[in-house]
């Protein structure tokens, strides 16, 4: 282990991550009460070097407007459970698609994503954070899906999602309402160090902005969308961040319906 | 596993202050979180309590007129340009009015270099707002003096002294970019040099008055002369003890000449880190806000700031290079609070006036 942190308070939750022990639900909320978020990143990073090593995959979002997974989306479709296994792109206002999850509840959501998982569809989860929810809430969650995932193995990825106040346009909003800086890493980490049976974490950098979403590569995520970011600049983030830049294929990957 | 990196924050760690050559390797080759950690444990030592400062202040723009034409600004216009502007005195004692308002402390009065403002100018502006107003005047920064110096034909020495006199309490660190003649060459071939920089701070300092550094970084310099900048503003300190504290920013490209990508975030917290490593005789570190937004800026408080630098309420360069953060106080509190500090309002001298609360 790094000399650097056997001080920190969370050092014995250090040590289980190191030798690959599964953390609980006490230790989870540890976690997410420590404001120690470079001993988070730690660990995580730890997690996200043995499962992707230095690859951080990303994904050219705009296209998925020319595969069979935009009609689903369409705005004059009744929101149905179906969407919820597709996901965020670019395409779907922010705002539609947090109210389209928000009429189920948590507990249904997992319900469908298993029946997806035995008909042999690969998913990716993601959790509303934020203050509608108790830490407790959250980690309790995040077990679930780690339960599930142990059953299935059908999630591919992972995303916590900030929960902003209904109504909320990204563009305008001028901090109060968002999430904090401590609030993302910490999530984004958490959702690393627990979720030890899901390969991928994604950052959802249009919430994180670009300078966070390169910081979240250090925190668990290794894996981005560009969504309003040129193919370019998202390289140019991944290498600066140290990291190298492996594009996914959106066409095979929107084949299984339920890959944002 | 001791890498070499972590070897050379852990002999900072022990006290032991640290090489040129130690802060190339460090933003060379450490790995983000042994930087933040390293900063951090540095923090811990120079800042025990759990407080994390900032001053309510207001940087008021008296022209945006300037002869100097730096290739990184977006904020400047030719003399002449229809543009240019110079505030009236109707203007400048609204905006300090409203500062004083909001529990402001502090005025940071910065222009471009109007050819037409003499020092007599400054002198009277200085001296009516100290007949009218309770308030610490941070202004002018060393390019500011040179020129007030060049075109009276005085020392700087004389121009600091008359404008002291005139109700000037402390020096801003702006114009520094990168101490370096090398990179001032290439971006600002016609701004003072280097050691001009430094010799308006210590003289500043002799006459008892504190300053701040800056730093302007992620342009056309090297690791080598990013780090430097630090270590002739350490240097200088040992001398002097007249820095409060050391400001990095980043470079923000849009509408400048030198343009570029620009310096990216986990860029700003490394050299940030690296910066709390090398300076180990500055007491304060700013975390910027302004240039970062308010995530980053909070996420640096781990990576060596114990400052949240000014709430800023006006700060019309960085708007112009395309930078639209703004973040109101309560921000700037939750912030702080949110990653466990207490929030303090300080003055321009680092002392503690006020611990807020945020509001709920
Ligand atoms: S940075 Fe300052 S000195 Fe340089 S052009 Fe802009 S206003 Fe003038």
């Amino acid at each position: 282990m790094s000399s650097l942190f056997v001080q920190s308070e969370l050092i014995d939750l250090i040590e289980k991550v190191e030798s690959g022990e599964r953390l609980d639900l006490f230790a989870g909320i540890r976690l997410m009460n420590s404001q120690d978020i470079l001993a988070l990143g730690y660990m995580a990073n730890l997690v996200r070097e043995q499962k992707n090593g230095n690859r951080t995959y990303f994904r050219i979002t705009r296209q998925i407007k020319d595969t069979n997974v935009t009609p689903i989306f369409s705005d004059q479709a009744d929101p149905s459970e179906l969407q919820l296994m597709g996901g965020l792109n670019s395409e779907i206002p922010f705002e539609s698609y947090v109210e389209m999850l928000h009429q189920v509840s948590e507990a249904r959501y997992l319900e469908i994503q298993e029946a997806a998982h035995r008909l042999g569809m690969h998913t990716n989860a993601i959790m509303f954070y934020g203050h509608a929810k108790s830490i407790e809430e959250h980690i309790d969650y995040l077990l679930k899906l780690r339960e599930l995932q142990d059953r299935t193995g059908g999630f591919q990825s992972f995303m916590p999602l900030y929960h902003y106040p209904k109504g909320t346009k990204l563009e305008e909003m001028m901090g109060v309402e968002d999430s904090t800086g401590f609030e993302d890493l910490k999530m984004l980490a958490v959702s690393r160090i627990l979720l030890d049976n899901v390969d991928h974490i994604q950052a959802f950098g249009s919430v994180l902005g670009p300078k966070l979403t390169q910081v979240s590569m250090t925190f668990g995520v290794d894996f981005l969308d560009s969504h309003t970011m040129t193919k370019r600049a998202l390289i140019h983030l991944i290498e600066k961040a140290g990291r190298e830049p492996v594009e996914q294929d959106t066409f095979v990957l929107s084949e299984s319906i339920s890959f944002w | 596993m001791r890498t070499e990196t972590q070897a050379i924050i852990e002999k900072r760690l022990a006290g032991e202050r640290l090489s040129v050559a130690d802060g190339i390797r460090l933003l060379q080759n450490a790995d983000l979180l042994s930087l933040g950690q390293g900063a951090d444990l540095v923090r811990k030592q120079m800042h025990p309590e759990n407080i994390v400062s900032f001053v309510i202040d207001r940087n008021i723009n008296y022209t945006n007129v300037c002869s100097c034409q730096c290739k990184f600004c977006a904020f400047y216009c030719k003399p002449g340009d229809p543009e240019g502007y110079i505030l009236s005195r109707d203007v400048l004692h609204a905006k300090i009015e409203e500062t004083i308002q909001v529990g402001g402390t502090q005025l940071l009065i910065q222009g471009g270099l109007h050819p037409d403002l003499d020092l007599e100018y400054f002198e009277k502006l200085l001296r009516d707002i100290k007949a009218h107003f309770s308030i610490h005047i941070h202004s002018f920064s060393p390019p500011e003096i040179w020129d007030l110096a060049n075109k009276s034909q005085l020392g700087i020495e004389e121009v600091i002294r008359r404008l002291r006199d005139a109700g000037l309490d402390s020096i801003p660190g702006g114009g520094a970019e990168i101490l370096d003649d090398r990179v001032r060459h290439q971006i600002s071939p016609n701004k003072i040099g280097w050691q001009q920089w430094m010799d308006v701070m210590t003289t500043a300092h002799k006459l008892g008055m504190k300053t701040t550094a800056t730093m302007m970084f992620g342009h056309v310099e090297t690791f080598e002369e990013r780090i430097l900048h630090m270590v002739r503003v350490r240097e200088a300190q040992d001398q002097t003890g007249g820095f409060t504290a050391f400001i990095p920013w980043s470079f923000a490209p849009s509408n400048t000449e030198l343009g570029g990508e620009g310096s990216t975030g986990v860029e700003y917290l490394r050299t940030l880190a690296v910066a709390r490593l090398m300076l180990d005789n500055v007491p304060n570190l700013q975390a910027s806000w302004v240039t970062q937004g308010a995530k980053m800026a909070q996420v640096a408080l781990r990576f060596g700031a114990n400052d949240f630098g000014s709430t800023m309420l006006e700060e019309n360069v960085v708007r112009a290079a395309g930078v639209k953060t703004r973040v109101p106080l309560q921000e700037i509190i939750r912030c702080i609070e949110d990653a466990g500090y207490q929030a303090v309002q300080r003055n321009t001298h680092y002392e503690r006036l006020k611990a807020f609360r945020k509001e709920v």
